[in-house]
């Protein structure tokens, strides 16, 4: 069988057990046995124990769980409430008022968090219910909530730019750096849009008071001094070199259980259900790690990854083609699969080509990771549009969705700035360590 | 069944001594990095050992955890389709899923049981300055993907329990 045959037969394999309900890690790991065992029979098993050991022993993966502790003590301990209050005393006079608090605190909280649902939902309880009060449109004001969480995941520090790093081998350093200006740019998009809406329909938006309490301002700022420590304490360190980012996020650890004792927010209880999270998602994204591992040696062995790409490099599409027939595919998938699988099952086979069409894998990690946001506020396996759903009181989820929409078309603007300006990402990974 | 209640509540106890494992394993983790990067840059001192260690505490971290994480329902699936199937339908992709994955799992669980067998048999240790024979680290592995099989077929035989009890009642309906 040529490798063409191959790819038919791993895609059909996957894509009827997705289908049947078997667990993502094992419809990757079984294809991928299954592949070497139709290349050499059981004689290449033994390499399995290898690339168990190979994936796991790595100290880059280490902060996957790491920056997820971080971000359950900080979900645990209040911080995401008086953050919110914080910010929104500062952007309460913009036009569009607490819908920009949304966006700013969500991205920034999901950021440091490493969760965009739980991020949405923790900040969505305290501001559906004071915005609905405030008389907010609803759909303005979930499509807020929603777009903001995914912001997360690009803003560093990334737990998809560490599992990306880790599997084509690029610096997790760059990767987070890479993220940053395009997380900014979207931020400001998407708040630029609730500004012209505001501006456009006040009816979606009430007036907030003008007037300035530079008290509560003041208090303001000090709820939210936690969250940019942090953020510029991990993001300074790995910036400056002074820490790989696992030592950062080892030591956002650290400074986030400090922050929550001084604030006295944290029990034990919340310590001991912050731990256990952490270690549950951290293996359900090993899991998949795992079975992707698998599933790639198998595309290795079979030559598919070279083949494709020596046929697609070879084929009569340029590279912008190519490029928007892959975010298409991203598109369709994001919308039937979570990221990072949806980035473990086609990253094994696409990477090369990627490569070899020209295409930077700092650069390509931004897009995809933009992609994955596009995913998660597009129906029917948006994670954020069904966590903001589930706290929206009985409203449509197509409701969700319809607020989500215009930050789906903002991101698909900002995948095409990418192609056509690709320093928008790679500028800061070029400046890092020449300070 | 007794004995499958029995092997349920048996299978608790394998993910909350996972969990716990995993977790001690994690804080070590955490204080060994902070004492590496402390030491590093405030004593001029290093471990000789934080980054080869945090790697065997992850290794241990996620292969105690596999355990635990599975019974919490974290391992995630696609149920857009099977979640509009009958309950009947559901619990027959159910349980062949659990079967396919006890399978992969007990394949790769011999697979790294033979690595670590390998690695006794050769005494190997690690290329850090630590010397660590490979094989503690290694047998982890075996032990978190054994404890993750037995999940597996214990969900399996839960799942076949449960329909068949289910078939069987239908029966007794359809006779009665």
């Amino acid at each position: 069988m040529g490798w063409e045959g191959y790819l038919f037969l791993y895609v059909v394999v996957i894509v009827f057990m997705l289908v049947g309900g078997v667990w993502i890690g094992t419809a990757m790991g079984f294809t991928g046995v299954l592949g070497i065992s139709l290349l050499g029979g059981t004689s290449l098993w033994q390499s399995l124990g290898d690339i168990l050991w190979n994936i796991s022993n790595s100290f880059e993966l280490t902060a996957v769980p790491l920056f997820v502790f971080m971000g359950e003590i900080i979900l645990r301990s209040g911080i995401s409430n008086r953050f919110y209050a914080g910010i929104s005393q500062w952007l309460r006079p913009i036009p569009g008022g607490l819908a920009h608090s949304n966006i700013v605190g969500c991205a920034i909280f999901a950021a440091i968090s490493g969760s965009s649902t739980a991020t949405a939902l923790t900040i969505g309880t305290v501001a559906l219910p004071e915005m609905r009060a405030r008389g907010y449109d609803d759909k303005f004001l979930m499509g807020s909530l929603a777009a903001g969480g995914c912001l997360g995941i690009l803003i560093p520090p990334s737990i998809v730019m560490i599992i990306y790093g880790s599997m084509v081998q690029q610096s997790i350093a760059d990767l987070f750096m890479a993220g940053v200006i395009p997380g900014l740019v979207i931020t400001l998009l998407f708040m630029a849009y609730l500004l012209f809406r505001a501006l456009n329909n006040p009816r979606l938006a009430p007036k907030e008071s003008a007037e300035t309490d530079r008290r509560k301002m003041f208090i303001g700022l000090l709820n939210c001094w936690p969250i940019f420590a942090l953020m510029g304490f991990v993001l300074g360190g790995i910036y400056f070199g002074v820490v790989t980012p696992t030592e950062a996020a080892g030591i956002g650890c650290a400074a986030a259980l400090g922050i929550s004792m001084l604030y006295r927010e944290i029990t034990w209880a919340s310590f001991k259900e912050a731990i256990s999270n952490a270690v549950a998602a951290n293996c359900m994204v090993m899991f998949i790690i795992v079975g992707a591992q698998i599933l790639t040696f198998a595309v290795v062995n079979a030559n598919i990854a070279r083949e494709l790409s020596a046929f697609l490099v070879q084929s009569p599409l340029d590279k912008w083609q190519f490029f928007s027939l892959i975010c298409a595919m991203y598109a369709v998938m994001g919308c039937l699969i979570d990221g990072i699988s949806m980035m473990l099952l086609t990253l094994p086979i696409l990477y090369p080509t990627i490569e070899a069409m020209g295409f930077n894998g700092v650069w390509f990690a931004v897009v995809l990771v933009i992609m994955i946001e596009f995913g998660q506020i597009t129906p029917p396996m948006g994670l954020n549009l069904i966590a903001i759903h589930s706290i929206s009181g009985g409203r449509p989820l197509s409701d969700v969705a319809k607020g989500a929409l215009p930050y789906v078309v903002i991101l698909s603007i900002v995948v095409a700035l990418l192609y056509l300006f690709p320093d928008i990402a790679l500028w800061l990974p070029r400046t890092m360590g020449k300070n | 069944m007794k004995w499958l209640r029995a092997a349920d509540r048996l299978m608790d106890r394998l993910a909350r001594l996972g969990r716990t494992v995993s977790s001690a394993l994690l804080i070590l983790m955490v204080i060994l990095i902070n004492v590496e990067v402390l030491g590093r840059y405030f004593f001029k001192v290093s471990t000789l050992i934080a980054d080869e260690y945090s790697a065997y505490f992850f290794v241990g971290c996620t292969f105690f955890g596999f355990s635990y994480s599975f019974r919490q329902g974290h391992f995630l699936r696609v149920s857009l389709l099977t979640g509009k199937l009958s309950s009947k339908a559901q619990a027959v992709l159910q349980c062949s899923a659990a079967f396919l994955a006890f399978g992969l799992s007990s394949v790769v669980t011999y697979e790294v049981a033979m690595l670590t067998l390998i690695s006794v048999q050769f005494h190997s240790v690690s290329i850090q300055p630590s010397a660590t024979p490979l094989w503690i680290p290694q047998v982890i592995m075996p032990l978190g993907m054994g404890a993750l099989s037995f999940l597996f077929l214990n969900e399996a035989l839960q799942t076949l329990s449960r329909l068949l009890s289910g078939a069987l009642a239908a029966q007794r309906g359809e006779t009665a």
